[in-house]
């Protein structure tokens, strides 16, 4: 079709250009070395040259308008191949201000280019605009209306406004045509102030010259898009002059391959498109000119130029947007199918398109171009096969689900831009999701996608998949397809026989435990989430596989847990996987100690964390199936947030003696009222109070955390916040006292108590730098040397305390670390462990761990580590909260070294004491 | 709406190019036809001459050693650009007889012009090849007078 014009531009052909009289040889060499230029390197580094030449000449006072306008167009070309060339800009201003035609278009031309860069030029332009547009030479006023279409802004529409308007009336068409692009222009920056001047144009319809009128279209088009209500009344004049173009009334330039007008009519009907959007009284007007339209484009079809086509394209984009029509929807769609069944894929892309529109309010459109549609997605065009993609998604359904998916995953296999991929991957499980009505299918297309694109998609779905294999049933399914579709019926009938005596349920997990259990048998480097999602299952329900023995699953999974591809998550789900298995069929392999034995001392602490309680419940066969019972992922677990079963066991250390139990508030209130105690109480009395450090009564030092403090907050006076402050003020005012011993060359007595003074403010200072929270500590520790006799079981008691709490956060961090509770159980545990210290310092009891009593509390207790297990689930959710546990556990070591590192001291201290003793 | 319009060679060298739209530097500019230039030129003659980058659809017609692009926004008609290009290309040639790639280069202005006289604001506004040419040939009267 362009064979001839291909022939005609060719530059090989070309010997004896056109070559303008104007031309000097320099401009000559500059063209025919760009032209020669072979690479973009070679073409910068000879503009770069090049710019540096002209620099020498806009540097000249003088320039004549020859050489100006030479120089303009040779910057233009320094432009156009990418070159800043600011410099000279003015050249292109004052060659637009010289008089002679040639030189003002050479000039206007080279500024509009310029100025849509350069904003300071635009009001240096003005002033020749306006002269200009006074002009009696035509072409110069045609060429300041094109200048002003390209660098007008909002603030010069005033100086020139009423000048065009004046110019919509001139008697040249060039002129009327060009003054109605400007008001275009206009309206696009400014539509408030050009809508004053709508009658204007809307006389302009009727101009004797159809492309003035091709113009005043656009500013109608323009308006259609942004205030369509004021224009309703022009509807029919749109379809007075669409009918006028079809009938062929027009001069025959207009024609356009034996098409009339064909861009002015695709204006029309765009126009009528938005006008009859959402009117089906305006639509009405229009239905039957855009049924005439459809049917006169047709004729274009022959010669093979689109013309005709591009019409019907538009006349398809139109019905889709007026109010429907079932006739005009059906004869879009039977336009539609031509564009789709045609030989050349720029129909195709466009009839693809078409569809894609037209499917959103005529469904029906695609149903016999389904075939054709996805084979479009075969086709090596890109572009193409990007656009049937959004069409498939629009018309998937329940009956061609599987299909579609089938070959949207073919489409995606061929794709590399990741960011695309991606996008891809999770429409189409949303697809699935949402058209999939066979849960079997959903769940083997899931795991083709996993398998493939297992990277890309987000990890919800894994929650989603476990969700659904342990509630969803296989029954409601086989109904399902039974009324879609006999053959498939017939297909899983078999199985449907194998399975009918189970509940849907059951099926469902038979099904799938087979389906993973063999991906697991499979040992290809999957991507960890199927990996993941596969452990799960067949953890979970290994007992109920058919085509597996649990051994031979056990053995692929211990494969899989020293496989090199997959992750450490993963394998520390395989670690989890197996332990349900054992727990669940009570067999056992040899290997299983072997992987016990490797990775316990893997540097993965969740690994090695699922080590040790897989070797730790494996030991307890007693229990293994209260601890992990089979199929419990959706019993509720009940939580006795408030231990009650150790009510009595509190109740009789309380009678032997121990303490009561202080919440944490409680405590955290009482250091802060202490804190606050200490600032205001500082500047307050500074007398001597011995007497506090001797009715001190050792024996009842007893809770774990801060034990002193509280010993004297109580025992020591009555005031209880106000005394440990006092306490503190009383060691200042010690040492005050001793100081009237000394004398000027230096101390006469007391030697022994100085030194440890003076080593205790060291160590004061040290432990500051090191952490703030000792603060309290340290008067601890004080108290503690000012006390040494009297504390001195003091001491020892904490010393017991200390190796209590170490085992019991042993036993804490064994359960708890990683398996993740709800935080009211730890609170608990801390309360258990307080108990059980204030039992300890009384009675000598020993801790849980080293004496296990065969009681009600510890099988209590096994049961929450069950419901522990078998919250893994939503191992998300616990992981988060395992962390801030983890937290906890570790300000309680804090603690827990503070209070050992002022036992240390103090016995230091008693020992320096003896020593001098 | 029509964005821009470039002629490019198939080395990939700008020879024309209009903008309709404001806001691009020149770095950018160079940047974008680069990179449009590049896709269209890795395509094979049996695809479809339509290409979709970033929110633009690039429309594009090969005629010997010239590209011509045209970017358009979403509502445009694709094969009326299409055609557009040809009646471009015809008017050119009419006005050139046999116009070739050194013809573009040598008259860069008379080239522009045409533009201009077939497409302003991003619209068609005459696909006449007899008016579009008639102002020209008084700029050659002109010109021909210049001493």
């Amino acid at each position: 079709m362009s064979q001839t014009y291909i022939n005609k531009l060719n530059y090989q052909d070309f010997v004896n250009p056109n070559k303008p009289n104007y031309i000097t040889k320099e401009f000559e060499k500059l063209i025919r070395e760009i032209g020669d230029c072979k690479s973009k390197l070679d073409e910068d580094r000879l503009i770069e040259q090049q710019i540096i030449k002209l620099k020498k000449f806009t540097k000249k006072k003088k320039i004549k308008p020859k050489q100006q306008s030479e120089l303009v167009l040779r910057l233009l070309f320094c432009q156009l191949l990418g070159h800043d060339v600011s410099f000279a800009h003015i050249l292109a201003i004052n060659s637009s201000q010289e008089s002679n035609l040639f030189y003002k278009f050479i000039g206007y031309l080279a500024a509009s280019i310029f100025i849509s860069t350069n904003e300071d030029l635009q009001l240096l332009m003005i002033n020749s605009i306006q002269k200009d547009l006074k002009s009696d030479n035509t072409l110069a006023v045609s060429i300041a209306l094109t200048t002003i279409t390209k660098i007008i802004t909002v603030d010069m529409i005033p100086a020139v406004l009423s000048n065009v308007l004046i110019l919509l009336k001139h008697q040249e068409p060039l002129i009327r045509k060009k003054a109605l692009t400007a008001m275009y222009t206009f309206l696009k920056q400014s539509p408030e102030s050009i809508l004053k001047h709508q009658k204007d144009f809307e006389l302009m319809l009727d101009d004797k010259d159809i492309s003035v009128t091709g113009v005043a279209l656009d500013l109608f088009l323009f308006i259609s898009k942004t205030k369509p209500k004021t224009i309703k009344h022009l509807v029919v004049s749109f379809v007075e002059i669409l009918n006028l173009i079809i009938s062929g009334k027009l001069p025959i330039e207009y024609d356009y391959r034996e098409i009339h007008a064909p861009w002015i009519q695709i204006k029309l009907l765009k126009i009528l498109s938005y006008l009859g959007q959402d009117d089906p009284n305006t639509s009405r007007e229009i239905y039957q000119v855009v049924q005439l339209v459809l049917k006169e484009s047709e004729i274009g079809f022959i010669n093979g130029i689109f013309a005709g086509h591009a019409i019907m394209h538009e006349c398809i984009k139109t019905i889709t947007k007026l109010y429907p029509s079932t006739k005009l929807l059906e004869l879009a769609s039977i336009a539609a199918g031509k564009f789709v069944t045609s030989y050349s894929n720029n129909l195709k892309y466009l009839g693809i398109t078409a569809l894609t529109d037209l499917v959103l309010v005529y469904p029906e459109a695609t149903n016999k171009h389904q075939i054709i549609i996805v084979d479009c997605l075969e086709d090596p065009d890109e572009t193409l096969k990007r656009k049937t993609i959004e069409l498939l998604f629009r018309i998937t359904n329940k009956s061609n689900i599987s299909f579609i998916v089938e070959k949207m995953l073919s489409y995606l296999k061929t794709q590399k831009d990741q960011k695309y991929k991606t996008s891809l991957v999770s429409r189409i499980l949303k697809l699935a999701e949402e058209h999939g009505t066979n849960i079997k299918w959903y769940i083997l297309t899931i795991n083709k996608i996993l398998q493939i694109f297992g990277d890309l998609v987000n990890h919800d779905i894994v929650y989603n998949i476990m969700k659904l294999i342990s509630e969803g049933s296989l029954l409601e399914d086989e109904e399902d397809e039974e009324d879609e579709d006999d053959e498939e019926e017939k297909e899983s009938g078999k199985e449907g026989s194998q399975l009918t005596k189970y509940d849907g349920n059951t099926a469902l997990k038979i099904f799938s435990v087979n389906i993973y259990a063999e991906i697991i048998s499979l040992k290809k480097p999957y991507p960890n989430i199927l990996y993941q999602i596969s452990l799960w299952v067949a953890g979970e329900y290994s007992y109920l596989c058919t085509n597996f023995t649990t051994e031979e699953i056990m053995v692929n999974v211990v494969d899989l847990i020293n496989a090199f591809y997959i992750s450490d998550e993963t394998r520390a789900m395989a670690i989890t996987a197996l332990t349900k298995m054992v727990s669940h069929s009570g067999k056992y392999l040899e290997q299983i100690d072997t992987i016990i034995q490797k990775y316990s001392t893997s540097r993965n602490t969740d690994i090695r964390q699922r080590c040790f309680e897989m070797k730790g419940i494996l030991q307890l066969p007693n229990i293994i199936d209260n601890i992990l019972p089979p199929d419990s992922i959706n019993t509720d677990i009940e939580i006795d947030t408030n231990l009650e079963f150790l009510n009595e066991f509190v109740e009789n250390s309380l009678k032997n003696g121990g303490k009561k139990y202080i919440s944490k508030e409680e405590r955290i209130k009482m250091e802060n009222e202490l804190q606050l105690g200490i600032n205001e109480n500082k500047k307050k009395s500074k007398e001597l109070r011995f007497e506090a450090y001797q009715s001190n009564n050792p024996q009842q030092s007893s809770t774990w955390r801060i034990p002193q403090q509280n010993i004297y907050e109580r025992e020591v006076n009555n005031n209880q916040i106000s005394n440990t402050i006092e306490i503190e003020n009383s060691i200042s005012l010690k040492v005050s006292g001793i100081s009237q011993r000394w004398t000027e060359t230096g101390y006469s007595g007391f030697k022994e108590n100085e030194n440890q003074n003076i080593e205790n403010k060291k160590e004061k200072g040290e432990e500051k730098n090191t952490n703030d929270n000792n603060q309290n500590n340290q008067n601890n520790n004080n108290n503690n040397n000012n006390n040494n006799q009297n504390d001195n079981n003091d001491n020892n008691n904490n010393q017991i305390n200390q190796n209590n709490n170490e085992k019991i956060l042993d036993v804490k961090s064994f359960r708890f670390n990683r398996i993740g509770s709800k935080e009211p159980i730890l609170e608990e545990e801390n309360k258990i462990q307080e108990k059980n210290l204030n039992n300890d310092n009384n009675n000598n009891i020993t801790t849980i761990k080293q004496k296990p009593p065969k009681t009600e509390e510890e099988l209590k207790r096994e049961k929450t580590v069950n419901a522990l297990f078998n919250g893994v689930g939503s191992v998300r959710t616990s992981r988060k909260k395992s962390k801030s546990q983890k937290v906890n556990l570790n300000s309680k070591h804090i603690t827990k070294n503070t209070i050992e590192k002022n036992n240390e001291k103090v016995e230091n201290l008693i020992d320096l004491g003896s020593e001098k003793n | 709406m029509i964005k821009f319009i470039l002629i490019v060679n198939k080395l990939g060298q700008t020879r024309l190019a209009q903008y309709y739209t404001t806001g691009l530097s020149i770095n950018q500019r160079v940047a974008l036809e680069n990179e449009i230039t590049r896709r269209c030129l890795s395509r094979k003659d049996k695809e479809c001459s339509f290409l979709e980058f970033r929110d633009l659809k690039v429309i594009y017609r090969r005629y010997a050693s010239l590209f011509f692009l045209v970017g358009v926004d979403e509502e445009e008609n694709e094969l009326g650009i299409l055609e557009f290009i040809h009646c471009l290309v015809e008017t050119l040639d009419r006005y050139f007889e046999n116009v070739c790639e050194l013809d573009l280069m040598f008259n860069i202005d008379k080239a522009y012009m045409i533009l201009d006289e077939m497409a302003l604001n991003g619209n068609i506004i005459e696909t006449n090849k007899k008016t579009v040419i008639a102002p020209l040939h008084i700029i050659d009267q002109v010109s021909k007078k210049l001493k």
